[in-house]
């Protein structure tokens, strides 16, 4: 496959933008319900009987005092070329990208743009769909189908996202990513792409066969139509998501580690957090 | 009778000592969460001329369970035995500073959100206790990740939606460690801090 198709391919699969930290508005908002496998447990104490479905973030911790080295979190045999595309990110982003939204955001209230946000959320409903089957999370799997179901029609064309905002049903987070993962496939190693920003090659294994179920891949037809339709979806996603770039340049000694390392960890507990929903028997 | 009450009150003493010691990592972490909420909210200490005040007040309180010598000494590895104990003092400070920044700016957003406890976690001598908290009207998930080395349970690591702060510097502070040793990684630091001040100044 000739690069720019690929990359054109990594694009359309971009459910959320990965720019600096993976956190956008939807996944803030839903992460809860997402990580913790859709479970609201009473803001009382229920000790540690283990009944959580918090994700573990105790288990590749070392049990010893902290002192013996520590490991790498994830291989980076590219990392000269990674650090030259995140600085090339960096000022894509800093000279263009983030203007175009700020200026984006002026001219297009809130509303609208959380309405855009919700009809490109809504589309990624059968990729959730698919990958909640494919990691045994059948409970998650029926409460994506009700939510495509209700968007669609009361929510408008996934205009609105009613199935959130008045049933009470929120978002499951689910990709191929994280399916592989979550079958015990390591990260491989870290990539940097050039305008997508950090993956690594298990996550761009995910997001290339996450774009083949994507209904956007197959309602555009020229090239250029395209590029547009995921334009606005980036800038979209960026006018109403919380400006977490600039935040971990400003905070970090070496952002492109900080930005490395949070990457991964934000996957790493997407990934247990599904697991132990599969694992989670149904009462 | 006296002694009767005198003893019995003994005796309360006795017990209640291992009972302390034996709170869990949600029961330690609670009142000062609490404690910590309050003094956010608390108006009298609010704007930019309580700062100083309002800065002090916070990092009193969370002193009581964030382990600020624990998280220097994870951040920094096998380095950190390298150093003598005059220099993990400096760095300690340094980095209580740094963390003091990063993450009081945070802190300092906060305006009266209910922090809810989702879940505790007991593995060995570590544990994490998982709230979720709403931030600009989202939910996110904040875990803190505690140790007994103290003697109780205290915090060396906090995670936000599964990002790890004190690991995340950790791995940085490896790259430049590697390149230029621990002078280097001090003096960028102590850069870092000074960057924060002057912000601070500035505003």
């Amino acid at each position: 496959m000739r690069l720019p198709a690929f990359l054109l391919l990594c694009l359309l699969a971009s459910p959320a933008v990965v720019w600096g930290v993976d956190v956008d508005v939807d996944s803030l908002k839903d992460s809860f319900h997402d990580n913790y496998g859709g479970v609201v447990i009473p803001n009382d104490r229920f000790g540690s009987s283990g009944k959580s479905t918090v994700p573990d973030l105790l288990d590749d911790e070392d049990f010893d005092d902290g002192a013996d080295a520590p490991r790498a979190e994830v291989a980076d045999p590219l990392e000269g070329w990674n650090r030259l595309m995140f600085r090339l990110n960096d000022k894509l982003y800093v000279w263009a990208l983030r203007p175009t939204a700020d200026f984006y955001a002026e001219i297009l209230p809130g509303d609208i743009r959380g309405c855009i946000d919700n009809f490109f959320t809504n589309l990624g409903a059968p990729v959730r769909l698919l990958n909640s089957f494919l990691q045994g999370r059948f409970k998650d799997a029926g409460t994506e189908l009700s939510r495509f179901a209700i968007n669609s029609t009361i929510g408008v064309a996934g205009l609105a996202d009613v199935a959130a905002a008045d049933f009470g049903i929120s978002r499951r987070r689910a990709d191929f990513g994280q399916t592989l993962g979550r079958y015990g496939l390591g990260n491989g190693f870290f990539i940097c792409w050039p305008i997508l920003g950090p993956s690594t090659l298990r996550e761009t294994v995910g997001t290339v066969v996450d774009s083949l179920v994507n209904p956007t891949t197959y309602i555009e037809k020229s090239a250029s139509e395209t590029i547009t339709v995921n334009a606005v979806q980036i800038v979209n996603k960026l006018s109403v998501s919380p400006d977490i770039y600039t935040e971990l340049k400003k905070n970090s000694l070496d952002p492109y580690v900080a930005m490395r390392q949070g990457y991964v960890d934000y996957r790493r507990a997407l990934i247990q957090g599904g697991k132990q929903n599969a694992e989670k028997k149904t009462p | 009778m006296k002694n009767l009450f005198l003893s019995l009150f003994m005796l309360a003493c006795l017990m209640s000592a291992p009972v302390l010691a034996a709170l869990s990592p949600t029961d330690t972490l609670k009142p000062t969460l609490n404690h910590l909420t309050s003094v956010l909210s608390d108006t009298a200490l609010k704007g930019d001329a309580h700062k100083t005040e309002r800065r002090a007040k916070i990092m009193d309180t969370i002193k009581e369970v964030f382990n600020f010598r624990e998280m220097s000494h994870r951040v920094l590895g096998p380095t950190w035995n390298e150093i003598d104990a005059a220099e993990q003092d400096n760095f300690t400070s340094q980095m209580t500073k740094l963390l003091e920044n990063i993450y009081i700016g945070r802190l300092e957003e906060y305006s009266g959100e209910e922090i809810h406890f989702v879940g505790e976690r007991i593995k060995g001598n570590i544990a994490q206790v998982s709230t979720e908290i709403a931030y600009q009207g989202k939910p996110i998930s904040l875990s803190y990740i505690m140790d007994q080395s103290s003697g109780h349970w205290m915090v060396y690591d906090i995670s936000i939606e599964g990002v790890r702060l004190v690991r995340n510097y950790m791995e940085q502070f490896r790259s430049i460690l590697h390149k230029d040793k621990y002078p280097g990684l001090i003096k960028m630091i102590e850069e870092k801090n000074r960057e924060y001040a002057a912000g601070d100044g500035t505003k």
